[in-house]
Formats: C-alpha cells, structure tokens, sequence
C-alpha cells in the first residue's frame, strides 16, 4: 500500500489538492485561491465559494496529481484526507462529497480531517523532526487559539480569542484604513513601510491571568484613534496595530509554553504569515531559549498538504472515516 | 452498445440514486427528503452498484441531474459525479431537473413541470411533443427553464389559454401555487411524480448518452438560475 496521501481542502475560499508522504513528506501542493472573486464584496460570499469549488475541484485535484509525477486516472495513492469542518458548509460538501466519491472508485480509504488541526500538522512540513509536546498558536480569520498539543490527537485548549479571532481584526481595521480585502496581507505590507513607534495602542489582556484574548476593543480603539488622527498614514497606523497584536499573541504564546513546561512553539494559520508575528515569534523564542517552527507561508493560508498530513496521522490513530460522513460547518477542536 | 449507468440525482429535497443497464433500472434507492444528501449519497452509491451487482469499474458514464433546484444538493451531486467519473476515467452526462420530471410523460400532449425554487418563486418549463422525444416551445421557456414568481408564471398561463392551449402540470411548485396558477385538479399529475427521480434520470440519461451527449467531467457545470446572495461572511476566513 501506497504511503500517499492526497490531501483535499475547501473549507472556505480556497481550493486545494496535495500529494504528502508519510505525514510529512511533500510531494505536490496546488491552492487555486479565490481572492478575486470575493476581493470585490470585501470578505468572502459563501455562496460564491461554493460555485467556484464544484468549477475547480477536478482541474486541482488533477493537476496536484500531476506534479506528483503521479498517474491522474490511476494514482498509486494510499488513502485521501479531506477537511469536514469547521467551515462554510457549502464549500465543505463540495470537497467531501468529491473525496468520498474518488476513494470509493479507486478503493482506498477516506480520512475526515478537522482543519483546525490540519493547521496544526503543517508544522510537520516544515520540520518532520518536531516532536511533541509543543504549543500551538493558531491564528487565523476565524479563530485565534492557544493549544497544548500533547501527542498525535491529544489535545488541550489553553486560551482562545473572547471576542473577534486576530484576522478578524486585520480585516476590520484594513477596511476601516481604506486598505481593501484582504486586510491580512494589506496590513503586512504596509507596516512594512509605517513607524511603529507613532503611538502605543493597548495590549488587551497581555497581562491577564490565563490565556484568553480579545482583539474587538484593540480595533476600537485603533479606529478612535485613526478619527482623531486624520493626518495620520495608514502606513504608520498598520504598524502600530500590527505590533500591539504581534506583542499580545507571542507574549501570551511563550508565557503558555512555559507554563505548561513544553519547549516547542509552532504558529499555524493564515495569520502566522504575517511578517511581524514570524519574525518576533523567531526573536523571542531564541531569547526565551524555545524551539520555533514556523511553516513556510504556503502552508500557513489555507492549503491541502497540511490536510493530507493530518489525515495521514488519523489513519494511523483512527483508521478510516465512513462513507456517511458529512460536512460539519461547526466542528469542535480540539 | 448496452450502457451501464449511474444515476444521481440530489436537485430536489427527494434525491435518489439508480444504476440502469441498457435503459433498464437494476437497481435504485431514495431519500425520503430532508438535508442529509452529503452524508446519504455514497452509501446509497454503493447500495445501489452492490444491490445490482455491477462493479463501478464496468460503468460507462455517471449520469447527474444538474438542476435548476437545491444549491446544496446540487452541489453535492455534481461534486460527487464529478469525483467518481473523474477516478474511474468516464465521463458525465448531464441533464436537467424539469426534464426528468416530464421524463416520464413525453408522449403527453402539452406539459409543463415546476419546481418550487423556494423564496416565492418556481423554476418552469413548458414541453410539446414532438416524434418520441421532449422539446422545449423556444417562444415560451429558455431550453433549461425559467425562474418566475407564481403571479408571472399564471400571467403566463393566461396567455396560453387564450391561444387554445390547456396544458398539464406536474411538480412540487405545481402543487404548493396551484391555486395561484389557477390549474384545475384534473389537470394535475400525480404528487408521485413531484420532483426529479433517479429511475427517470437513468432512463431519460440513457438515450441522452447513446446520443452521444455524454462529456467531460470539468465541463459540467450547475444550473442554479439565480443570483449568488452577496451575503458576506467573515467568521469562517483563514
Ligand atoms: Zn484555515
């Protein structure tokens, strides 16, 4: 049997299809992002992503495939990982009903795969030697959490976001500044040429016992300031929001590694390709003498290799997932 | 050439699933209604392939109802179809809901099937005979149908009458705007017959596909009649 697995996620906008070996081992990524077909309404239209991945679902799979080196009728795969949630439901049904369909025809096992957790393994394409236990700091447009991942599927959340996800918050202000859709990117970029020095904006929760985080009153506060301001360059108000949110999350993300005595930290999720929070999660870590991983960008957004890795490791867990599984917009993680 | 095809069809609440040989349906099975298609349809798949006895390997074309009609189960078909005949390298043939559901009476005089679209409005299309086979009437509905609400589509009607035309309804919008569409019971087929069913998909999909309108996987695509809602949503973003 095969030690492949084909990777396939379309749990929001993006759709994807990848080839990885044994849990780890790139061999073929393909993400056809959707970005401009929603860029124009400023976040994403679900019903939108859900035409756009029933059009792209064969031609990615194909092509992932295919850069494989791998026979695109007849593929020597070992099993296919699809996400099931959590996620728009009618994007996800168009990725699992797909998934099923092909293992059922070439008759390899079908793996449901949570894409919270999916985000998780993408650690593990960067660094096929990271070892558990780790923290985890998963940040994205829906969720910004703290994980203390134990071993394969044992995992414990130590804090998440009470209010808006940090992404969230990107978005929010982005459009408020005049930066467009996506906020995430937007931001980065234009931090890059702003002073981050111009104001201090408040740290919500840094010092807070526990875990927890809130980011709606940091984008309030952000967006008085910017009216008072309104000389002041989206530039410069970029930068200031971006540290003031990268200091919250790498402070709050050590302070967790230690407590719960663990030497590795990973960061997952599409915000961990912010710039910022990559460089100073690197920073600080060396200084606090912690191991970082950080995955390659490509791995950070959405993607299909960081499925087909997660699957890999449910298969060795749990074994398959049955033909009736569905789609679940809402499914818990951990 | 004997075909032997899978039929999936998910358009309306009432999906269901046949496998036919030459025409002839084997085997086939139903969801009595519901939002469970995504967890229902494979199962059912292989149901039906183990009930008949057929090997999905000996397929000749995978057969999908491409709407007009639920989203979800739209997608869920077509995604499904599109995985299958992709992995065992055939091809699809598509048809839509309104005509399977006149399917079954093409030698009926002057049809005309409607599908509840939900949000108070029908998807429609009249059918005349002509030989042995279904053809839209150009002058009134677009070859995949039309999307109205109930008072255009009885303004419709109206207008037919006047010309001498009665003609007969079948589906489940026939039935919730009966009133509205002023059609009297006797011109009323039965509610048996209210939505697109897989034993008729199969059959109709098999003189589609020995008429050679059997194509690609990647060139399917839905037929949703309707807008996307431009309702946003941030929550699910990564
Ligand atoms: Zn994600």
């Amino acid at each position: 049997m095969s030690d492949l697995v084909l990777g396939i996620e379309t749990s929001c906008d993006e759709t994807a299809a990848a080839i990885v070996g044994e849990g780890s081992k790139l061999v073929s990524s393909v993400v056809s992002s959707q970005v401009d077909i929603h860029a124009e309404f400023g976040g994403v239209v679900p019903e939108l992503a859900g035409r756009a991945h029933v059009q792209l679902i064969v031609p990615v799979v194909e092509k992932a495939l295919g850069d494989a080196g791998l026979d695109t009728t007849k593929p020597s795969i070992g099993s296919i990982a699809c996400t099931i949630g959590p996620g728009l439901v009618g994007s996800l049904l168009v990725g699992v009903s797909a998934a099923k369909a092909m293992a059922y025809a070439w008759g390899v096992p079908f793996i449901g795969v949570n894409h919270l957790e999916a985000h998780l393994y993408a650690s593990f394409l960067a660094d096929p030697e990271l070892e558990f236990p780790m923290m985890v700091l998963l940040v994205s447009g829906g969720h910004t959490m703290l994980i203390h991942a134990k071993s394969h599927g044992d995992y414990v959340l130590v804090g998440q976001t009470l209010d808006d996800a940090a992404g969230e918050a990107f978005d929010k202000v982005a459009r408020f500044i005049g930066l467009g859709y996506p906020g995430g990117p937007a931001i980065d970029k234009a931090a890059q040429l702003g002073d981050a020095s111009l104001v201090r904006f408040p740290r919500p929760m840094i010092d807070s016992e526990g875990f927890e985080f809130s980011f709606s009153g940091l984008k309030t506060s952000v967006v008085a300031w910017a009216r008072k301001h309104p000389d002041a360059s989206a530039e410069d108000i970029s930068a200031c929001f971006q540290e003031a949110v990268v200091d919250v999350l790498v402070t709050k993300a050590i302070r967790a590694a230690r407590e719960a005595g663990v030497s590795n930290l990973c960061i997952g999720g599409g915000v961990a390709a912010n710039s910022a929070l990559r460089a100073e999660t690197e920073r600080r870590c060396a200084e606090e003498g912690l191991r970082a991983f950080i995955p390659a960008r490509a791995f950070c957004t959405d993607n299909a290799a960081m499925v087909a890795a997660a699957g890999w490791w449910r298969m060795q867990n749990d074994g398959p997932s049955v033909l009736s599984t569905g789609a679940i917009p809402n499914l818990r993680f951990p | 050439m004997s075909p032997t095809l899978l039929a999936i069809e998910t358009a309306t609440a009432k999906a269901g699933v046949a496998l036919s040989v030459d025409g002839v349906v084997l085997s086939s099975w139903w969801l009595a209604g519901g939002n469970k298609h995504t967890e229902s349809l494979m199962p059912a798949i292989e149901f039906v392939t183990d009930t008949a006895a057929v090997s999905v390997s000996s397929l000749d074309a995978i057969c999908v109802d491409v709407g007009p009609g639920l989203f979800t189960g739209i997608r869920v078909g077509l995604s499904t179809a599109k995985g299958l005949a992709h992995a065992l390298g055939i091809s699809l043939v598509a048809v839509t809901s309104l005509e399977v559901m006149a399917n079954p009476f093409r030698n009926l005089e002057d049809l005309v099937a409607v599908i509840d679209a939900k949000r108070g409005e029908v998807f429609w299309r009249r059918f005349s005979p002509s030989a042995n086979n279904l053809q839209s009437t150009p002058e009134r509905g677009v070859e995949l149908g039309a999307l109205s609400t109930p008072d255009e589509l009885a303004d419709e009607i109206t207008q037919w009458r006047k010309e001498g035309d009665n003609p007969v309804f079948v589906g489940d919008g026939a039935l919730r705007y009966q009133r509205e569409l002023g059609i009297e019971a006797g011109m009323m087929l039965s509610p048996l017959f209210s939505n697109p069913l897989p034993e008729h998909l199969a059959e109709l999909s098999n003189r589609a596909f020995l008429d050679g309108k059997a194509c690609s996987p990647e060139l399917v695509e839905p037929v949703y009649m309707r807008q996307a809602d431009a309702r946003v949503n941030f929550e699910m973003r990564s």
